[in-house]
């Protein structure tokens, strides 16, 4: 059954800023990269003809109560576990690339388990202070791009090459 | 004076409570996107979402935003003259990093107090602001180098 599976490169990323991050980095790739058709683990769409299909996760978590979190963090952990599945059942997947943020720690580690390469956008919003995300991210992802050089001293092996 | 209110995809009912009392619509025409907030304007116009932002940013002679990177980002690189009001009802203190940026490098106006509403919407028009100048991300060779290595 998993032959002749499609190659794709997977998207992963919340909504707001995240998905603004992931539009402005498909709306800036190279034709080699949009070559190969993208499918969305994600919990928004963006419309974009590169995608071939959108497959939904929750977030990690809630931004504004602890007390849903616990809750929260269990569905999103077996969901995402479901879909990260689901995708590498029905696709071979070339490359994960994320722009966070913590809806790509599970999918990540999969992949990377797989032997999947892992790529991974520190948030633009992550000027002073590192996320949470981004520190398990950061040892997680085979390339790691900040996109304010003042991060650096928190991810010493990271790359900055500007901002999207 | 056109004010466009935007706070993204989150909801901060605190910020359009304060643009609703303490800006007065013999002063300011303004229009709000809500999202998904619970405290409905009684004095001034809004919608929750829209595919009009960008139009309503255009026309307005002053925006103020959360400090949603999203937002903030595509108004600084607009020039769009800009108050920012980092969302306090939120429990973690991401959008307080976005606001150091934008206070330490003097790219827009920054309100930290609700109560002072009017005033940080009069320095925002009034005090000038450094250009936002960003360097475009440059790294798909660097990805496209780790994709093909086995």
């Amino acid at each position: 059954m998993f032959k002749n599976r499609p190659e794709v490169i997977l998207m992963v990323y919340g909504k707001g800023g995240h998905a603004a991050q992931m539009t402005r980095f498909i709306q800036g790739a190279p034709e080699e990269l949009k070559s190969t058709p993208f499918i969305a683990l994600s919990d928004v769409k963006i419309k974009d003809k590169n995608f071939i299909r959108q497959f939904y996760c929750i977030e990690a978590r809630d931004k504004f109560s602890y007390m849903k979190n616990i809750f929260i963090f269990i569905l999103h952990f077996f969901w995402s576990l479901i879909q990260i599945t689901r995708i590498l059942m029905n696709y071979r997947v070339v490359s994960m690339i994320s722009t966070g943020p913590g809806i790509a720690v599970v999918p990540a580690l999969i992949c990377r388990m797989l032997g999947v390469k892992v790529i991974y956008f520190e948030s633009w919003s992550r000027i002073f202070t590192p996320s949470i995300a981004g520190k398990i991210m950061y040892r997680v992802a085979n390339l790691f791009f900040i996109q304010h050089e003042s991060l650096q001293k928190y991810y010493p092996k990271s790359r900055f090459f500007g901002r999207l | 004076m056109k004010i466009f209110v935007t706070v993204g995809h989150t909801h901060y009912n605190a910020l359009f409570k304060a643009v609703d009392e303490q800006l007065s619509p013999n002063k300011y025409q303004i229009v709000n996107q809500i999202s998904e907030g619970t405290y409905i304007p009684s004095n001034h116009q809004y919608f929750k979402y829209s595919t009009q932002v960008k139009d309503e940013v255009v026309k307005a002679d002053l925006v103020i935003t959360h400090a949603g990177a999203g937002s903030v980002f595509d108004l600084l690189e607009m020039s769009k003259p800009t108050l920012i009001v980092p969302n306090f009802d939120r429990i973690d203190n991401h959008q307080k990093d976005l606001a150091d940026f934008v206070i330490k490098n003097n790219y827009a106006c920054v309100c930290n107090d609700l109560a002072q509403l009017e005033k940080y919407v009069l320095d925002s028009v009034n005090n000038s602001f450094n250009p936002y100048n960003k360097s475009n991300f440059s790294g798909y060779d660097k990805i496209l180098e780790v994709i093909k290595q086995t």
